[in-house]
């Protein structure tokens, strides 16, 4: 009975773990009652994303301007300007991973080294579809989506790039997708992509997206970056590079990058984005148009492509963040070690005899003799 | 540095140089075969075994899913008792329940939830597992296969429903949910079992595996089974 009684306790604890790991539950789907609206300190509309919005994400316009969400009311970001921002990729900085750096100088990889290699496409959201062409904003399993990454693979094939596009579902649109498509990106993954792209739509009114670039008539793109996540210096720094190509080469196709929390798998590989093509209200052949054009810039970024940049090289290497990574891995080892250690000893004097006598063994557990 | 195969390196380490032998003691492992269990998470992420052909497919990754799975299987066979083995039962079946509601009720965007899904599902594994189980035998079954018995509730759904769709368990290998899940669980037995302990001074726990010892060494295990019911000790001490 006893027995019973805290299997009763566990499973009641764990459904409130649940409820409070959330801001609100029972909500399967993105945001169909509504989208947030990005306001900069004039009040003026600089974004709309049916992406959950948490204080602290970062959107970065398609002018460069640089903003911050402060705080949240409704359906509304209230957001902090924190001025122009540089597309050239971001170095290691100061801080424990530079230390790192200077140590280990040949851990930069230089981007020459992904020649060779094919893009992987995949869809978290297999379900995502285009109103006005499919007939609905959601199919179970075949979303227009995967037409829409099936484009972005033709175009990236006629320039020569190897591609492997993942036509796994990942249905139900529920929280368990993200957990199911760490698998597919594991085993695409495994094949060795110089860059992998999780291609989603957005839900947000159709004018957001709308774009005229090069005379046709296409869906604008965003680009997320999840902020939980050790490579977001080296997403980052991707976004950023085909953010530059593109606003050089086709201007006003994308909206922005979007530093959303969460970490949308991002922290398996260095060259990992989720891109947002056009909207539910778009029309899918819009955005696989706006994807085609999207997927032009990918070479360059990559350093692979056969024409030389026009007003700036591409970068010859890029650091990847990895170094940060692992800096942060070493500094939590060790602080927590020291924690698990104070709290086997009891007290600080205790802990200072241990480590003066040098008793690890004793102390972490192992028999004394 | 992906998070899984962090945490995994960590374990090694810490299992290499003999830090960890205490929670190897209490799971029934040398450091000899937990290293070689580890070995195995990271070499078997390579492999797939398709265990039920497309369009609804079910995959199993050896490092991710089978590995952890035969790894439970043989601590839960060393444990003994029948008591540890209904209480475990019902911790994994628990933890399965929570792990899939919690999918089903979660927001569908991570930036809803405290944690990215990878470790939210670990972290709620770990949790039930813990609370469920309190040993770290105990903790670790619940946590690795309640997240694999997820992932085949998952499966059974879409073969019912006739949809085509792909349940890998532990597809991402090292950085699977399931992986993260079992050393999260055991980290959290230790952790939470050894602050509980310091905050009750200490004394009690170390008296009663005296105690405890004294009544194996005479050979009844009744008594043993007796003190720990009375005690409501030792489940946080395996």
């Amino acid at each position: 009975m006893k027995v019973v009684n805290r299997h009763l306790v566990a499973t009641v604890l764990s459904l409130l773990i649940v409820i409070l790991a959330s801001a609100t539950t029972f909500a399967h789907q993105e945001r169909a009652d509504g989208y947030y609206s990005f306001l900069d300190p004039k009040g003026q509309v600089i974004f709309q994303t049916a992406l959950e919005v948490s204080i602290g994400d970062e959107f970065i316009a398609e002018d460069n301007s640089h903003y911050r969400v402060t705080r949240l009311e409704k359906d509304k970001a209230y957001c902090e300007y924190l001025g122009k921002i540089s597309l050239r990729p971001q170095e290691e900085g100061s801080g424990p991973a530079a230390w790192f750096s200077v140590l280990f100088p040949f851990r930069t990889s230089p981007v020459s080294a992904v020649r060779n290699k094919a893009v992987a496409i995949y869809h978290t959201h297999s379900d995502e579809s285009y109103v006005p062409s499919d007939g609905s904003a959601s199919i179970y399993g075949q979303g227009g989506i995967f037409k829409v990454g099936r484009a972005m693979a033709s175009r990236l094939k006629q320039l020569g790039l190897g591609v492997i596009h993942s036509t796994t579902s990942h249905d139900p649109h529920d929280a368990m997708a993200y957990t199911r498509s760490r698998r597919t990106v594991a085993e695409l993954l495994r094949r060795r992509p110089a860059a992998i792209f999780d291609v989603h739509r957005d839900a947000v009114p159709r004018e957001q997206y709308v774009a005229t670039v090069k005379g046709e008539n296409v869906t604008k793109v965003t680009l997320v970056v999840g902020r939980e996540n050790p490579k977001i210096k080296a997403n980052l720094n991707f976004a950023k590079q085909l953010k530059e190509i593109n606003d050089r080469e086709n201007p006003g196709l994308i909206k922005g990058i979007f530093l959303a929390r969460g970490g949308y798998n991002q922290d398996l590989f260095d060259r990992a984005l989720l891109i947002e093509v056009g909207t539910h209200e778009n029309t899918r052949e819009a955005a696989e148009r706006g994807v085609k054009l999207f997927a032009e810039s990918v070479p360059r970024a990559l350093g692979v492509a056969g024409t030389p940049a026009r007003t700036q090289p591409a970068p010859v290497t890029q650091r990847t963040g990895s170094w940060t990574a692992l800096a942060w891995t070493l500094v939590l080892l060790i602080v927590g070690g020291a924690a698990y250690l104070y709290l086997s000893t009891g007290s600080w004097d205790e802990l200072k005899r241990k480590i003066q006598r040098f008793e690890f063994m004793t102390l972490l557990g192992q028999k004394k003799k | 540095m992906p998070t899984g195969l962090i945490a995994l390196i960590v374990v090694t380490v810490l299992v290499y140089f003999g830090l960890a032998q205490r929670v190897l003691d209490r799971m029934h492992l040398t450091d000899k075969q937990a290293l070689f269990f580890l070995a195995l998470m990271i070499v078997g992420a390579y492999v797939n075994l398709t265990l039920w052909p497309p369009p609804t497919q079910l995959v199993i990754n050896i490092g991710g899913g089978l590995v952890p799975l035969f790894l439970a299987g043989y601590i839960l066979s060393r444990a003994g008792t029948q008591h540890e083995w209904s209480r475990t039962a019902l911790a994994t079946v628990i933890t399965a329940g929570a792990v899939y509601t919690a999918g089903r009720l979660l927001p569908a965007e991570p930036g809803t939830m405290l944690l990215d899904p990878t470790y939210v599902y670990a972290l709620i594994a770990g949790i039930t597992g813990y609370l469920s189980g309190r040993s770290r035998r105990g903790s670790f079954i619940a946590a690795t296969v309640g997240v694999i018995l997820a992932d085949v509730i998952y499966f059974v759904r879409l073969l019912a429903t006739g949809t085509p769709g792909r349940a890998a368990i532990g597809g991402a290998g090292a950085y699977d949910t399931v992986v993260l899940a079992g050393l999260l669980s055991v980290l959290l037995v230790e952790v939470i079992g050894e602050t509980r302990e310091k905050l009750a001074g200490g004394s009690e726990e170390e008296l009663y595996e005296h105690r405890l010892r004294g009544i194996q060494a005479t050979g009844s295990g009744r008594d043993a089974e007796h003190l720990r019911e009375r005690t409501g000790k030792g489940e946080g001490r395996e």
